[in-house]
Protein backbone atom coordinates (compact mmCIF):
# COMPACT_ATOMS: atom_id res chain seq x y z
CA UNK A 1 0.00 0.00 0.00
CA UNK A 2 2.74 2.44 1.01
CA UNK A 3 4.81 1.64 -2.04
CA UNK A 4 1.75 2.40 -4.21
CA UNK A 5 1.70 5.90 -2.75
CA UNK A 6 5.39 6.25 -3.64
CA UNK A 7 4.67 5.18 -7.24
CA UNK A 8 1.97 7.83 -7.59
CA UNK A 9 4.10 10.50 -5.94
CA UNK A 10 7.03 9.78 -8.23
CA UNK A 11 4.80 9.67 -11.31
CA UNK A 12 3.45 13.17 -10.58
CA UNK A 13 6.94 14.43 -9.72
CA UNK A 14 8.16 13.09 -13.05
CA UNK A 15 5.37 14.94 -14.86
CA UNK A 16 6.30 18.18 -13.14
CA UNK A 17 10.04 17.80 -13.73
CA UNK A 18 9.68 16.93 -17.37
CA UNK A 19 7.18 19.65 -18.32
CA UNK A 20 8.40 20.50 -21.81
CA UNK A 21 8.57 16.93 -23.05
CA UNK A 22 5.28 16.05 -21.43
CA UNK A 23 3.47 19.03 -22.96
CA UNK A 24 4.79 18.04 -26.38
CA UNK A 25 3.64 14.49 -25.74
CA UNK A 26 0.17 15.72 -24.68
CA UNK A 27 -0.12 17.87 -27.81
CA UNK A 28 0.84 15.08 -30.21
CA UNK A 29 -1.20 12.47 -28.36
CA UNK A 30 -4.26 14.72 -28.30
CA UNK A 31 -3.98 15.27 -32.06
CA UNK A 32 -3.72 11.53 -32.65
CA UNK A 33 -6.66 10.72 -30.39
CA UNK A 34 -8.73 13.49 -31.98
CA UNK A 35 -8.11 11.98 -35.40
CA UNK A 36 -9.11 8.58 -34.09
CA UNK A 37 -12.29 9.92 -32.49
CA UNK A 38 -13.26 11.76 -35.68
CA UNK A 39 -12.76 8.59 -37.74
CA UNK A 40 -14.74 6.64 -35.18
CA UNK A 41 -17.64 9.12 -35.29
CA UNK A 42 -17.63 9.20 -39.12
CA UNK A 43 -17.67 5.39 -39.17
CA UNK A 44 -20.56 5.21 -36.72
CA UNK A 45 -22.58 7.79 -38.64
CA UNK A 46 -21.89 6.10 -41.97
CA UNK A 47 -23.22 2.83 -40.58
CA UNK A 48 -26.27 4.58 -39.14
CA UNK A 49 -26.92 6.40 -42.39
CA UNK A 50 -26.64 3.21 -44.42
CA UNK A 51 -28.99 1.41 -42.05
CA UNK A 52 -31.65 4.11 -42.11
CA UNK A 53 -31.40 4.44 -45.89
CA UNK A 54 -31.58 0.70 -46.35
CA UNK A 55 -35.09 0.71 -44.95
CA UNK A 56 -36.16 3.19 -47.65
CA UNK A 57 -34.63 1.37 -50.58
CA UNK A 58 -37.15 0.03 -53.12
CA UNK A 59 -37.08 -1.27 -56.68
CA UNK A 60 -39.27 0.52 -59.20
CA UNK A 61 -40.24 -1.60 -62.21
CA UNK A 62 -41.76 0.33 -65.10
CA UNK A 63 -43.55 -2.28 -67.12
CA UNK A 64 -43.38 -2.65 -70.89
CA UNK A 65 -46.56 -1.87 -72.80
CA UNK A 66 -46.75 -5.55 -73.73
CA UNK A 67 -46.74 -6.72 -70.09
CA UNK A 68 -50.41 -6.74 -69.22
CA UNK A 69 -50.90 -9.77 -66.98
CA UNK A 70 -50.36 -7.79 -63.78
CA UNK A 71 -51.57 -10.39 -61.30
CA UNK A 72 -49.28 -13.11 -62.73
CA UNK A 73 -46.33 -10.74 -62.68
CA UNK A 74 -47.15 -9.77 -59.10
CA UNK A 75 -47.24 -13.45 -58.04
CA UNK A 76 -43.91 -14.10 -59.76
CA UNK A 77 -42.37 -11.14 -57.97
CA UNK A 78 -43.79 -12.18 -54.60
CA UNK A 79 -42.33 -15.66 -55.02
CA UNK A 80 -38.78 -14.29 -55.29
CA UNK A 81 -36.78 -15.19 -52.17
CA UNK A 82 -35.56 -11.69 -51.24
CA UNK A 83 -38.82 -9.87 -51.85
CA UNK A 84 -40.61 -8.47 -48.81
CA UNK A 85 -43.57 -6.73 -50.44
CA UNK A 86 -44.91 -5.89 -53.88
CA UNK A 87 -47.18 -2.94 -54.63
CA UNK A 88 -48.86 -2.33 -57.97
CA UNK A 89 -49.29 1.23 -59.25
CA UNK A 90 -51.53 1.37 -62.29
CA UNK A 91 -50.99 3.84 -65.13
CA UNK A 92 -53.83 6.05 -63.92
CA UNK A 93 -52.71 5.96 -60.30
CA UNK A 94 -49.22 6.84 -61.42
CA UNK A 95 -50.47 9.77 -63.43
CA UNK A 96 -52.57 10.96 -60.51
CA UNK A 97 -49.67 11.02 -58.09
CA UNK A 98 -47.36 12.53 -60.70
CA UNK A 99 -49.84 15.37 -61.29
CA UNK A 100 -49.95 15.88 -57.57
CA UNK A 101 -46.17 16.21 -57.49
CA UNK A 102 -46.15 18.66 -60.42
CA UNK A 103 -48.88 20.81 -58.87
CA UNK A 104 -49.71 23.84 -61.08
CA UNK A 105 -47.55 22.49 -63.92
CA UNK A 106 -49.75 19.36 -64.16
CA UNK A 107 -51.66 20.83 -67.13
CA UNK A 108 -48.82 20.12 -69.47
CA UNK A 109 -49.48 16.40 -69.00
CA UNK A 110 -53.01 16.91 -70.33
CA UNK A 111 -51.58 18.57 -73.41
CA UNK A 112 -49.82 15.31 -74.28
CA UNK A 113 -53.22 13.74 -74.93
CA UNK A 114 -52.43 10.34 -73.50
CA UNK A 115 -50.92 8.97 -70.27
CA UNK A 116 -47.14 8.75 -70.87
CA UNK A 117 -46.45 6.78 -67.70
CA UNK A 118 -46.04 3.03 -67.56
CA UNK A 119 -47.75 0.75 -65.06
CA UNK A 120 -45.34 0.15 -62.21
CA UNK A 121 -44.51 -2.36 -59.51
CA UNK A 122 -42.77 -1.12 -56.35
CA UNK A 123 -40.83 -3.91 -54.71
CA UNK A 124 -39.34 -3.82 -51.21
CA UNK A 125 -36.61 -6.30 -50.38
CA UNK A 126 -35.68 -8.12 -47.18
CA UNK A 127 -31.89 -7.78 -47.54
CA UNK A 128 -30.55 -4.77 -49.40
CA UNK A 129 -27.10 -6.30 -49.71
CA UNK A 130 -28.66 -8.88 -52.13
CA UNK A 131 -30.73 -6.31 -54.04
CA UNK A 132 -28.60 -6.65 -57.18
CA UNK A 133 -29.51 -10.36 -57.48
CA UNK A 134 -33.22 -9.47 -57.19
CA UNK A 135 -32.86 -6.79 -59.86
CA UNK A 136 -31.07 -9.26 -62.14
CA UNK A 137 -33.89 -11.78 -61.65
CA UNK A 138 -36.47 -9.12 -62.51
CA UNK A 139 -34.56 -8.16 -65.65
CA UNK A 140 -34.55 -11.81 -66.72
CA UNK A 141 -38.36 -11.77 -66.65
CA UNK A 142 -38.21 -9.31 -69.60
CA UNK A 143 -41.28 -7.44 -68.45
CA UNK A 144 -39.63 -4.16 -67.54
CA UNK A 145 -39.02 -1.09 -69.58
CA UNK A 146 -36.68 0.05 -66.79
CA UNK A 147 -35.70 -1.14 -63.33
CA UNK A 148 -34.52 1.55 -60.91
CA UNK A 149 -33.31 1.41 -57.36
CA UNK A 150 -31.43 3.79 -55.03
CA UNK A 151 -28.72 1.35 -54.04
CA UNK A 152 -26.05 2.96 -56.18
CA UNK A 153 -26.47 6.27 -54.44
CA UNK A 154 -26.29 4.70 -50.98
CA UNK A 155 -23.32 2.61 -52.00
CA UNK A 156 -21.47 5.66 -53.25
CA UNK A 157 -22.09 7.48 -49.98
CA UNK A 158 -21.09 4.41 -47.98
CA UNK A 159 -17.91 3.95 -50.00
CA UNK A 160 -17.00 7.61 -49.47
CA UNK A 161 -17.74 7.42 -45.74
CA UNK A 162 -15.76 4.20 -45.43
CA UNK A 163 -12.84 5.75 -47.35
CA UNK A 164 -12.85 8.76 -45.03
CA UNK A 165 -13.08 6.47 -42.04
CA UNK A 166 -10.31 4.19 -43.37
CA UNK A 167 -8.04 7.15 -44.07
CA UNK A 168 -8.71 8.39 -40.56
CA UNK A 169 -7.82 5.01 -39.06
CA UNK A 170 -4.60 4.83 -41.09
CA UNK A 171 -3.71 8.31 -39.87
CA UNK A 172 -4.60 7.16 -36.34
CA UNK A 173 -2.27 4.15 -36.65
CA UNK A 174 0.57 6.38 -37.86
CA UNK A 175 -0.29 8.86 -35.11
CA UNK A 176 -0.27 6.05 -32.53
CA UNK A 177 3.23 5.01 -33.62
CA UNK A 178 4.41 8.62 -33.42
CA UNK A 179 2.81 8.91 -29.97
CA UNK A 180 4.55 5.74 -28.81
CA UNK A 181 7.86 7.23 -29.95
CA UNK A 182 7.09 10.52 -28.17
CA UNK A 183 6.08 8.73 -24.95
CA UNK A 184 9.20 6.54 -25.27
CA UNK A 185 11.44 9.61 -25.58
CA UNK A 186 9.65 11.48 -22.83
CA UNK A 187 10.10 8.57 -20.42
CA UNK A 188 13.69 8.05 -21.59
CA UNK A 189 14.42 11.66 -20.76
CA UNK A 190 12.81 11.25 -17.37
CA UNK A 191 14.77 8.07 -16.66
CA UNK A 192 17.97 9.96 -17.46
CA UNK A 193 16.97 12.79 -15.10
CA UNK A 194 16.20 10.31 -12.31
CA UNK A 195 19.15 7.97 -12.83
CA UNK A 196 20.40 8.64 -9.29
CA UNK A 197 17.09 7.60 -7.76
CA UNK A 198 17.00 4.50 -9.95
CA UNK A 199 20.56 3.63 -8.92
CA UNK A 200 19.68 4.01 -5.24
CA UNK A 201 16.58 1.87 -5.66
CA UNK A 202 18.60 -0.82 -7.38
CA UNK A 203 21.27 -0.82 -4.67
CA UNK A 204 18.88 -1.09 -1.77
CA UNK A 205 17.02 -3.98 -3.38
CA UNK A 206 13.81 -2.29 -4.51
CA UNK A 207 11.70 -4.55 -6.70
CA UNK A 208 11.44 -4.60 -10.50
CA UNK A 209 8.04 -2.93 -10.40
CA UNK A 210 8.97 -0.27 -7.83
CA UNK A 211 11.66 0.97 -10.19
CA UNK A 212 9.56 0.89 -13.38
CA UNK A 213 5.94 1.53 -12.41
CA UNK A 214 6.31 5.27 -11.66
CA UNK A 215 7.40 5.80 -15.28
CA UNK A 216 4.55 3.72 -16.66
CA UNK A 217 2.06 5.53 -14.40
CA UNK A 218 3.46 8.82 -15.61
CA UNK A 219 2.76 7.87 -19.22
CA UNK A 220 -0.73 6.63 -18.35
CA UNK A 221 -1.57 9.89 -16.56
CA UNK A 222 -0.31 11.78 -19.58
CA UNK A 223 -2.53 9.73 -21.89
CA UNK A 224 -5.54 10.13 -19.60
CA UNK A 225 -5.11 13.91 -19.83
CA UNK A 226 -4.94 13.72 -23.63
CA UNK A 227 -7.98 11.48 -23.97
CA UNK A 228 -9.84 13.69 -21.47
CA UNK A 229 -9.16 16.76 -23.62
CA UNK A 230 -10.43 14.96 -26.75
CA UNK A 231 -13.53 13.67 -24.97
CA UNK A 232 -14.35 17.14 -23.66
CA UNK A 233 -13.84 18.61 -27.14
CA UNK A 234 -16.33 16.07 -28.51
CA UNK A 235 -18.69 16.59 -25.59
CA UNK A 236 -18.97 20.31 -26.22
CA UNK A 237 -18.26 20.51 -29.96
CA UNK A 238 -19.73 17.43 -31.62
CA UNK A 239 -23.45 18.21 -31.14
CA UNK A 240 -22.98 21.74 -32.50
CA UNK A 241 -21.06 20.46 -35.52
CA UNK A 242 -23.78 17.89 -36.25
CA UNK A 243 -26.46 20.59 -36.07
CA UNK A 244 -24.55 22.69 -38.61
CA UNK A 245 -24.04 19.79 -41.01
CA UNK A 246 -27.67 18.72 -40.66
CA UNK A 247 -28.93 22.19 -41.52
CA UNK A 248 -26.92 22.20 -44.76
CA UNK A 249 -27.76 18.59 -45.80
CA UNK A 250 -31.12 17.85 -44.13
CA UNK A 251 -31.68 14.48 -45.88
CA UNK A 252 -28.79 13.05 -43.89
CA UNK A 253 -29.87 11.49 -40.65
CA UNK A 254 -27.10 11.52 -38.06
CA UNK A 255 -26.72 9.56 -34.89
CA UNK A 256 -27.65 11.30 -31.69
CA UNK A 257 -24.40 12.94 -30.37
CA UNK A 258 -24.97 11.34 -26.96
CA UNK A 259 -24.99 7.89 -28.57
CA UNK A 260 -21.68 8.70 -30.29
CA UNK A 261 -20.18 9.92 -26.99
CA UNK A 262 -21.38 6.82 -25.16
CA UNK A 263 -19.79 4.57 -27.74
CA UNK A 264 -16.61 6.66 -28.05
CA UNK A 265 -15.23 6.75 -24.52
CA UNK A 266 -14.23 3.10 -24.23
CA UNK A 267 -12.24 2.84 -27.50
CA UNK A 268 -10.79 6.31 -26.93
CA UNK A 269 -9.65 5.57 -23.38
CA UNK A 270 -8.51 2.08 -24.39
CA UNK A 271 -6.38 3.34 -27.25
CA UNK A 272 -4.86 6.06 -25.04
CA UNK A 273 -3.95 3.60 -22.29
CA UNK A 274 -2.55 1.00 -24.70
CA UNK A 275 -0.36 3.58 -26.48
CA UNK A 276 0.83 5.00 -23.14
CA UNK A 277 1.58 1.58 -21.72
CA UNK A 278 3.43 0.34 -24.81
CA UNK A 279 5.55 3.51 -25.09
CA UNK A 280 6.51 3.63 -21.43
CA UNK A 281 7.02 -0.13 -21.03
CA UNK A 282 9.34 -0.18 -24.05
CA UNK A 283 11.22 2.81 -22.70
CA UNK A 284 11.75 1.36 -19.22
CA UNK A 285 12.71 -2.01 -20.75
CA UNK A 286 15.27 -0.36 -23.00
CA UNK A 287 16.65 2.27 -20.66
CA UNK A 288 16.72 0.73 -17.20
CA UNK A 289 19.46 -1.78 -16.59
CA UNK A 290 17.67 -5.10 -16.10
CA UNK A 291 20.73 -6.74 -14.56
CA UNK A 292 20.34 -4.69 -11.40
CA UNK A 293 16.64 -5.30 -10.73
CA UNK B 1 29.31 -15.60 5.88
CA UNK B 2 31.01 -14.85 2.56
CA UNK B 3 33.13 -17.31 0.67
CA UNK B 4 34.90 -16.94 -2.67
CA UNK B 5 35.84 -20.25 -4.32
CA UNK B 6 38.34 -19.91 -7.19
CA UNK B 7 36.49 -16.88 -8.53
CA UNK B 8 37.46 -15.35 -11.83
CA UNK B 9 35.97 -12.30 -13.52
CA UNK B 10 36.53 -11.50 -17.18
CA UNK B 11 34.56 -8.63 -18.71
CA UNK B 12 32.89 -9.65 -21.95
CA UNK B 13 33.10 -6.21 -23.53
CA UNK B 14 36.87 -5.85 -23.58
CA UNK B 15 37.98 -9.33 -22.39
CA UNK B 16 39.72 -7.63 -19.47
CA UNK B 17 40.60 -10.07 -16.71
CA UNK B 18 39.64 -8.13 -13.57
CA UNK B 19 39.95 -11.01 -11.12
CA UNK B 20 42.27 -13.91 -11.94
CA UNK B 21 41.94 -15.91 -8.77
CA UNK B 22 40.11 -15.20 -5.55
CA UNK B 23 39.58 -17.76 -2.83
CA UNK B 24 38.88 -16.56 0.68
CA UNK B 25 36.38 -16.60 3.50
CA UNK B 26 34.98 -13.75 5.57
CA UNK B 27 33.36 -14.72 8.84
CA UNK B 28 30.38 -13.05 10.48
CA UNK B 29 31.32 -9.84 12.30
CA UNK B 30 34.68 -9.43 10.56
CA UNK B 31 36.07 -6.15 9.21
CA UNK B 32 38.19 -6.80 6.14
CA UNK B 33 40.23 -4.34 4.10
CA UNK B 34 40.89 -5.00 0.42
CA UNK B 35 44.08 -3.16 -0.38
CA UNK B 36 45.72 -2.73 -3.74
CA UNK B 37 46.57 -0.31 -6.52
CA UNK B 38 43.96 1.13 -8.89
CA UNK B 39 42.76 -1.40 -11.44
CA UNK B 40 43.85 -4.35 -9.30
CA UNK B 41 40.30 -5.74 -9.20
CA UNK B 42 39.08 -4.56 -5.78
CA UNK B 43 35.84 -3.01 -7.03
CA UNK B 44 35.08 -6.01 -9.25
CA UNK B 45 35.50 -8.29 -6.22
CA UNK B 46 33.08 -6.23 -4.14
CA UNK B 47 30.56 -5.83 -6.98
CA UNK B 48 30.27 -9.60 -7.24
CA UNK B 49 29.13 -9.81 -3.62
CA UNK B 50 25.98 -7.76 -4.30
CA UNK B 51 25.48 -9.07 -7.86
CA UNK B 52 26.38 -5.89 -9.67
CA UNK B 53 28.70 -8.19 -11.59
CA UNK B 54 28.58 -11.95 -11.90
CA UNK B 55 31.66 -14.19 -11.64
CA UNK B 56 32.83 -15.71 -14.93
CA UNK B 57 34.13 -18.81 -13.17
CA UNK B 58 34.08 -20.10 -9.63
CA UNK B 59 31.51 -19.72 -6.91
CA UNK B 60 30.60 -17.03 -4.40
CA UNK B 61 28.63 -17.98 -1.32
CA UNK B 62 26.85 -15.32 0.71
CA UNK B 63 25.02 -16.47 3.83
CA UNK B 64 25.96 -20.00 2.68
CA UNK B 65 24.07 -19.65 -0.62
CA UNK B 66 25.46 -19.24 -4.14
CA UNK B 67 24.88 -15.63 -5.23
CA UNK B 68 23.70 -16.91 -8.61
CA UNK B 69 20.73 -18.48 -6.85
CA UNK B 70 19.96 -15.35 -4.86
CA UNK B 71 17.26 -13.03 -6.12
CA UNK B 72 19.08 -9.71 -6.62
CA UNK B 73 16.52 -7.72 -4.63
CA UNK B 74 16.63 -10.14 -1.69
CA UNK B 75 20.44 -10.17 -1.63
CA UNK B 76 20.68 -6.38 -1.71
CA UNK B 77 18.26 -5.96 1.18
CA UNK B 78 20.86 -7.81 3.24
CA UNK B 79 23.98 -6.21 1.79
CA UNK B 80 24.40 -2.45 2.24
CA UNK B 81 26.57 -0.64 -0.32
CA UNK B 82 28.62 2.55 0.08
CA UNK B 83 30.60 4.21 -2.72
CA UNK B 84 33.28 6.83 -3.01
CA UNK B 85 30.95 9.23 -4.84
CA UNK B 86 28.13 9.98 -2.49
CA UNK B 87 25.10 9.47 -4.75
CA UNK B 88 22.82 11.51 -2.50
CA UNK B 89 19.64 13.06 -3.86
CA UNK B 90 20.32 16.79 -3.94
CA UNK B 91 16.68 17.83 -3.58
CA UNK B 92 16.17 15.79 -0.41
CA UNK B 93 17.32 16.48 3.13
CA UNK B 94 19.60 14.09 5.03
CA UNK B 95 16.57 12.54 6.70
CA UNK B 96 14.67 12.26 3.40
CA UNK B 97 17.66 10.64 1.70
CA UNK B 98 17.80 7.94 4.37
CA UNK B 99 14.01 7.56 4.55
CA UNK B 100 13.79 7.24 0.75
CA UNK B 101 15.47 3.83 0.90
CA UNK B 102 12.77 2.56 3.21
CA UNK B 103 9.98 4.20 1.21
CA UNK B 104 11.15 2.23 -1.83
CA UNK B 105 10.95 -0.97 0.19
CA UNK B 106 7.33 -0.21 1.10
CA UNK B 107 7.83 0.43 4.83
CA UNK B 108 5.10 2.24 6.78
CA UNK B 109 5.62 5.96 7.58
CA UNK B 110 5.89 5.18 11.29
CA UNK B 111 8.66 2.62 10.79
CA UNK B 112 10.42 4.86 8.29
CA UNK B 113 10.63 7.72 10.78
CA UNK B 114 11.89 5.48 13.56
CA UNK B 115 14.44 3.58 11.50
CA UNK B 116 15.73 6.61 9.58
CA UNK B 117 16.33 8.60 12.78
CA UNK B 118 18.06 5.61 14.37
CA UNK B 119 20.38 5.26 11.36
CA UNK B 120 21.23 8.97 11.45
CA UNK B 121 21.90 8.74 15.19
CA UNK B 122 24.21 5.76 14.67
CA UNK B 123 26.19 7.88 12.23
CA UNK B 124 26.17 10.87 14.60
CA UNK B 125 24.41 13.22 12.17
CA UNK B 126 20.91 13.39 13.63
CA UNK B 127 21.27 17.13 14.24
CA UNK B 128 21.79 17.60 10.47
CA UNK B 129 18.65 15.66 9.55
CA UNK B 130 16.95 18.67 7.99
CA UNK B 131 19.95 19.85 6.03
CA UNK B 132 20.41 19.35 2.33
CA UNK B 133 23.57 17.63 1.03
CA UNK B 134 25.10 20.87 -0.29
CA UNK B 135 24.86 22.32 3.24
CA UNK B 136 27.10 19.58 4.63
CA UNK B 137 30.76 18.60 4.46
CA UNK B 138 32.01 15.61 2.46
CA UNK B 139 32.43 13.55 5.60
CA UNK B 140 28.89 14.30 6.73
CA UNK B 141 27.53 13.44 3.30
CA UNK B 142 29.36 10.13 3.34
CA UNK B 143 27.89 9.38 6.76
CA UNK B 144 24.40 9.96 5.31
CA UNK B 145 25.24 7.48 2.57
CA UNK B 146 26.31 4.97 5.22
CA UNK B 147 23.15 5.71 7.23
CA UNK B 148 21.11 5.01 4.09
CA UNK B 149 23.03 1.78 3.50
CA UNK B 150 22.43 0.53 7.04
CA UNK B 151 18.87 1.82 7.53
CA UNK B 152 17.39 -1.51 6.50
CA UNK B 153 19.79 -3.24 8.92
CA UNK B 154 21.76 -5.29 6.41
CA UNK B 155 24.04 -7.96 7.84
CA UNK B 156 26.88 -7.10 5.46
CA UNK B 157 28.19 -3.67 4.53
CA UNK B 158 30.27 -3.34 1.36
CA UNK B 159 32.25 -0.09 1.15
CA UNK B 160 34.06 0.72 -2.09
CA UNK B 161 36.63 3.44 -1.34
CA UNK B 162 34.28 5.27 1.05
CA UNK B 163 36.99 7.70 2.16
CA UNK B 164 38.41 8.30 -1.30
CA UNK B 165 36.96 11.80 -1.66
CA UNK B 166 37.45 12.86 1.96
CA UNK B 167 40.11 14.81 3.79
CA UNK B 168 42.11 13.10 6.50
CA UNK B 169 39.92 14.25 9.39
CA UNK B 170 36.62 13.38 7.69
CA UNK B 171 38.01 9.99 6.67
CA UNK B 172 38.92 9.25 10.28
CA UNK B 173 35.42 10.19 11.45
CA UNK B 174 33.82 7.95 8.82
CA UNK B 175 36.13 5.10 9.90
CA UNK B 176 35.17 5.66 13.52
CA UNK B 177 31.51 5.11 12.69
CA UNK B 178 32.23 2.14 10.45
CA UNK B 179 34.18 0.61 13.34
CA UNK B 180 31.20 1.26 15.63
CA UNK B 181 28.95 -0.59 13.20
CA UNK B 182 31.40 -3.46 13.11
CA UNK B 183 31.51 -3.55 16.90
CA UNK B 184 27.72 -3.85 16.96
CA UNK B 185 27.90 -6.95 14.76
CA UNK B 186 27.93 -5.85 11.11
CA UNK B 187 30.31 -7.60 8.75
CA UNK B 188 32.22 -4.98 6.79
CA UNK B 189 34.23 -5.37 3.59
CA UNK B 190 36.03 -2.24 2.50
CA UNK B 191 38.37 -1.42 -0.35
CA UNK B 192 40.76 1.47 0.12
CA UNK B 193 43.95 3.19 -0.96
CA UNK B 194 44.29 4.94 2.38
CA UNK B 195 47.16 3.06 4.05
CA UNK B 196 47.11 5.29 7.06
CA UNK B 197 43.60 4.10 7.87
CA UNK B 198 44.49 0.48 7.20
CA UNK B 199 47.45 0.71 9.57
CA UNK B 200 45.51 2.52 12.23
CA UNK B 201 42.46 0.25 12.23
CA UNK B 202 44.41 -2.94 12.71
CA UNK B 203 41.88 -5.16 10.93
CA UNK B 204 42.22 -8.12 8.61
CA UNK B 205 43.79 -7.20 5.28
CA UNK B 206 43.58 -8.83 1.87
CA UNK B 207 45.92 -7.70 -0.84
CA UNK B 208 44.55 -7.47 -4.34
CA UNK B 209 47.27 -7.29 -6.92
CA UNK B 210 46.82 -7.79 -10.63
CA UNK B 211 43.51 -9.62 -10.11
CA UNK B 212 44.85 -12.02 -7.52
CA UNK B 213 43.68 -11.92 -3.88
CA UNK B 214 46.31 -12.75 -1.27
CA UNK B 215 45.02 -13.48 2.17
CA UNK B 216 47.00 -12.31 5.14
CA UNK B 217 48.18 -14.87 7.64
CA UNK B 218 51.14 -15.23 9.99
CA UNK B 219 53.44 -16.40 7.20
CA UNK B 220 52.61 -13.61 4.83
CA UNK B 221 52.31 -10.90 7.50
CA UNK B 222 55.76 -9.58 6.67
CA UNK B 223 54.91 -9.38 2.96
CA UNK B 224 51.69 -7.51 3.67
CA UNK B 225 53.54 -4.91 5.70
CA UNK B 226 56.04 -4.54 2.90
CA UNK B 227 53.26 -4.20 0.36
CA UNK B 228 51.52 -1.50 2.38
CA UNK B 229 54.76 0.43 2.69
CA UNK B 230 55.26 0.09 -1.04
CA UNK B 231 51.82 1.49 -1.83
CA UNK B 232 52.29 4.31 0.67
CA UNK B 233 55.60 5.17 -0.98
CA UNK B 234 54.00 5.08 -4.46
CA UNK B 235 51.13 7.35 -3.39
CA UNK B 236 53.56 9.83 -1.79
CA UNK B 237 55.75 10.05 -4.88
Amino acid sequence: MFVGWLWLKEAFLGLMRNKRWNLTAIFITTSCLFLFSTSFAVGLNAKHFAKSFDQKIEIRIDLKESAKDYSRIQRSLEEMPNVKSVEFVSKSEGLKSFKKELGKDADMLDELGKNPLAARFVVKVKDTSRIQQTVDAINKMKIAESVQYGKNFVEKILVSAKAISKFGYICTAVGAIITIIVVFSSIQNNIYQRKNEIRIKQLIGAGYLTIRIPFILEALILMCVSSGIVYLAFYYGFARLMEKIHSSIPFFTFLDPNTVLQQLWIPLGGLALVVGFVGSALSTYRNINKKNA
Amino acid sequence: MIEFRSVQKIYKEDHHVAVKEASFKVEKGEFVFFVGPSGAGKSSLLKMIYKEEMPTNGQILVFGKDVKRFKTTKLRRNVGVVFQDFELLKNKTAYENVAYALECLGESPFKIKKKAMTALERMGIEEHAKRYPHQMSGGQQQRIVIARAIVNEPKILVCDEPTGNLDFESAETVMYYLNELNQSGSTILMSTHNMHIVNKMNKRIMIVEDGVVKTENEETKFNVTNFIEEIEHTSQT
